[in-house]
């Protein structure tokens, strides 16, 4: 017999429960392709940009073929301005290539979410068996991030609202961001 | 000389073992069962980057290095998503914050560490930490270099929340 004694907890609930859901419209995805060697012209575009008042709502950064494929998610008037910013880049070394799209948001924290496992199986199967296609995923720390399609995040948080538990006094906040 | 912006602090994960399906896209259903493959082996996944590109779905995702055989035994077992998956090195996710939802922050992180020539992984937002993946054998020169371009407080023992 095993003389060690040791405890496990672990937190768990049939429903997973949330602090509601933040659904944000009126947003610009903007998905910048840039190589290794120009991070750091990157990097200077970014602090210009910062000086400049642009802030940003999500960003986010995975590994492409050509280097590093960067999004931003902002509020879609400022998009124009970074684009300008963004072709002065355009050349050698450094080139980007990018795209940028309208785009909606729902992000949403719970109890210890940064510690347990299963919250985004549950997010993206309630959001499947609705139908709804997403173009982005973020979980870091304790929060939950979903970018989708212009139109679709009304529809996201009913789907969500089908499998995660939410508060009763708020079960959604809906923000429109002013700039 | 880059310029130096002030942060309440800075934070490390520990060793990672970091997760991709870059290469080849995954389809709706591959990245389900990968995803249900974790809750049935109750992983956690400290990080997730994920979009859709052409044909499908890319992601990254990093777990605790201890778990990084459970994932590879688990993604082994079923065929399609086998040849999908690659495991990298083990990473370290480096926080600053509060990130105030400036570029600036993110700009000077990415200058620090791009003159440094730090191999970057990937990085992402969160409501209040601005989260970079690196190589876990370059954690101290990626502190270094960020140290360079942000002004950290005198305690650095704090740690996000």
């Amino acid at each position: 017999m095993d003389k060690t004694l040791e405890t496990k907890a672990a937190y768990w609930e049939p429903r997973v429960k949330t602090y509601g859901f933040q659904r944000m419209t009126g947003l610009s995805l903007i998905e910048i392709t840039v190589r290794t060697a120009g991070i750091d012209s990157l990097g200077q575009v970014f602090c210009r940009l910062g000086d400049a008042g642009v802030g940003f709502h999500l960003v986010f950064s995975r590994p492409s073929s050509q280097g590093l494929e960067v999004c931003l998610l902002v509020t879609a008037q400022w998009a124009k301005v970074i684009e300008e910013h963004m072709q002065k880049l355009v050349e050698g070394a450094d080139k980007l290539v990018g795209r940028t799209s309208p785009a909606e948001m729902v992000f949403f924290q719970g109890p210890h979410f940064g510690d347990r496992y299963g919250i985004l199986d549950a997010a993206v199967g309630g959001l499947a068996a609705r139908g709804i296609g997403m173009k982005a995923t973020v979980c870091s720390g304790s929060c939950i991030y979903i970018v989708l399609p212009e139109g679709q995040s009304e529809e996201a948080v009913l789907a969500l609202s089908e499998v995660f538990e939410i508060p009763r006094a708020a079960s959604q906040k809906r923000s429109t961001p002013a700039g | 000389m880059i310029e130096n912006i002030p942060v309440e602090g800075m934070a490390s994960s520990g060793d990672l073992v970091r997760v991709n399906a870059l290469k080849v896209c995954l389809s709706a259903e591959l990245l389900t069962r990968f995803l249900r493959g974790l809750v049935e082996n109750r992983i956690n996944m400290n990080l997730f980057i994920g979009g859709e590109a052409e044909g499908g779905i890319q992601f990254t995702c990093c777990v605790a290095a201890p778990d990084g055989g459970r994932v590879k035994a688990m993604t082994d077992s079923i065929a399609h998503l086998k040849a999908c998956v690659e495991f990298s090195a083990p990473v370290e996710l480096l926080s600053v914050f509060p990130h105030r939802f400036n570029l600036k922050v993110l700009g000077l992180g990415l200058m620090a560490l791009g003159r440094a020539q730090i191999p970057l992984h990937g990085f992402c937002s969160s409501l209040s930490a601005l989260t970079f993946i690196t190589d876990h054998t370059d954690l101290d020169q990626a502190s270094a270099a960020l140290e360079g371009c942000f002004g950290l407080p005198p305690d650095r023992s704090r740690t996000h929340g």
